[in-house]
């Protein structure tokens, strides 16, 4: 080689020194871009291009760096990767190694939103007894949102709709952008600092995950949590959630729904009034009748003392006729008993009884004569009889045959010989007369 | 009329409620139901006038200097 001849390189080596120069130039760097073309040969690798709307670039990401790749790769997605700035000598391909992939756009914003909420929700910031009550009736209204937005228009026109009685108070702040977060917090703590209101509305309308990002603030949320106004949130439709949402008070899905949480409807509160109103009127109503109940009820109790004599009056003539009566009553029966009783004792006056006695005595008497009458006369006709039956069997008829009867000394009938001794005295009665014999022999 | 009006309709309410109770309590002497039931219509009608006529104020409160500085709100954002 001489001095002047031109230096030759051979493509190998070409290729070499231009790698090594894009790695030393750039080393590692972050690149974004649509992911296309991807291919997942077998061997783990994943290759793919990465592009915008003007150029593209090849890309590498091997097995070992991709193993802990937690999203799928797909076509079209918004991709990050960190990589090195290097060619592939075989072909002479400039490419990118990549070191490292994440999601950008939407995809970073979710990861950074599920991250932030994970941490949050860790801490305690959603729990439900942080949670503040709404005033039934806040004496203002504070809205916290872009003084331009469609929400605040959106706000204001539901709060004059149900309740225009309520002020409210517009905190302005911006709600896109890179100093949105930092703005609502500043109104949010402006809004505390001086409490001319009671409850917060924090809204915006809806947009992209993007748009709505400055409600998923780290800041933000500390910001709503630390209020001592109790906040409504509403961002967005009812698909946006946001972290603001989570630690808010009360979350609305909208900032129209917020705006008719924080406020009852007028026609509401004009039936409450109503109803109050008439609830006074039967009260009153009750009273007067309760009052005029009792003195009805009294004025009964309270007695004329002329009436109340004439009625004693009355009842004590009545009681006297009464006792009167009564008094007759008892005499008349009394005196039926006595006559009764006299009567009786007439009746077991000795006297009578005398009389009686003096009846049956003399009635006695006369039956005694009677009898004795009667027995006189049977006696007489017993003896009669008796005499005439004597007679039939005396032995002085058989004496008068010419029979005598032979009689010891004693009087004795004698009817055996043996009854007499020689040289006894013998009587023997004969019908007339008798004779005195001496029994001088005796033949058995 | 035994008061004057209260100045805001959250005290007139406030106080429409108390009566209501008070008078439910049953502890008033009837001269004293009849006061507070004026009252009560008084109070309910002022309530209501207040709810009819109500025009919706609305500021804006921004920080001025480091003060805070309430002005009216200009509602010509919105469509």
């Amino acid at each position: 080689m001489t001095e002047n001849a031109p230096e030759v390189y051979a493509v190998a080596e070409l290729n070499r020194r231009v790698r090594d120069l894009l790695g030393d130039e750039f080393g590692l760097i972050w690149v974004a871009g649509e992911l296309s073309n991807i291919a997942r040969p077998q061997s783990g690798h994943l290759y793919f291009t990465l592009k915008d709307d003007k150029a593209q670039i090849r890309c590498a990401f091997f097995r070992r760096q991709n193993v802990g790749l937690n999203f799928n790769l797909e076509e079209g997605q918004q991709v990050l990767v960190l990589a090195e700035v290097s060619l592939y000598e075989a072909r002479g391909d400039y490419q990118l190694i990549v070191q490292q992939m994440e999601e950008s756009g939407d995809g970073a914003l979710r990861r950074a939103f599920e991250r932030l909420k994970q941490q949050l929700s860790e801490e305690g910031l959603f729990l439900a007894k942080h949670k503040q009550a709404l005033p039934e009736l806040p004496r203002a209204i504070g809205v916290i949102s872009s003084p331009t937005g469609a929400a605040i228009h959106d706000v204001l026109s539901v709060l004059k709709r149900r309740f225009p009685l309520v002020p409210i108070i517009v905190y302005p702040a911006q709600v896109q952008g890179e100093d949105a977060a930092q703005s609502l917090v500043k109104a949010i703590q402006l809004a505390n600092r001086k409490p001319l209101v009671e409850v917060i509305i924090l809204c915006r309308g809806g947009g992209s995950l993007e748009d709505l990002n400055a409600f998923n603030d780290e800041q933000l949320a500390r910001a709503i949590f630390a209020s001592e106004l109790p906040i409504v949130c509403g961002v967005g439709h009812e698909v946006d959630v946001t972290i603001a949402d989570f630690v808010a008070d009360v979350r609305a899905p909208t900032p129209s729904v917020a705006a008719e949480l924080v406020v009852p409807k007028q026609e509401d509160y004009l039936d409450y009034l109503s109803a109050l109103e008439q609830q006074l009127l039967k009260l009153l109503q009750y009273r007067l009748n309760q009052h005029a109940q009792t003195l009805d009820h009294l004025t009964k109790r309270l007695v004329d003392p002329r009436r109340k004599l004439a009625q004693d009056k009355l009842q004590i003539q009545s009681q006297w006729r009464h006792l009167v009566s009564n008094c007759r009553l008892q005499l008349a029966t009394n005196s039926r008993a006595l006559q009764q009783l006299q009567f009786h004792l007439e009746k077991l006056h000795p006297r009578q009884r005398v009389e009686l006695n003096q009846l049956q005595i003399r009635t006695v008497a006369h039956r005694l004569e009677q009898a004795m009458r009667q027995q006189q006369n049977q006696h007489q006709s017993a003896c009669s009889a008796l005499a005439q039956q004597l007679h039939t069997l005396s032995p002085l008829s058989t004496l008068a045959r010419g029979y005598a009867i032979a009689q010891d000394a004693q009087g004795r009938t004698l009817k055996n010989a043996d009854d007499v001794e020689i040289n006894d005295k013998v009587e023997v009665r004969l019908s007339e007369g008798r004779l005195n014999c001496r029994v001088e022999d005796k033949v058995q | 009329m035994p008061k004057k009006s209260p100045p805001t309709f959250e005290a007139a309410k406030a106080e429409l409620e108390k009566i209501v109770s008070a008078m439910e309590n049953d502890k008033l002497s009837l001269e004293e139901s009849l006061k507070q039931f004026e009252r009560g219509v008084e109070l309910t009608r002022f309530c209501q006038k207040e709810l009819a006529a109500a025009e919706q104020k609305i500021n804006t409160l921004v920080e001025k200097n480091g003060e805070p500085e309430l002005t009216p709100f200009d509602d010509t954002g919105g469509q």
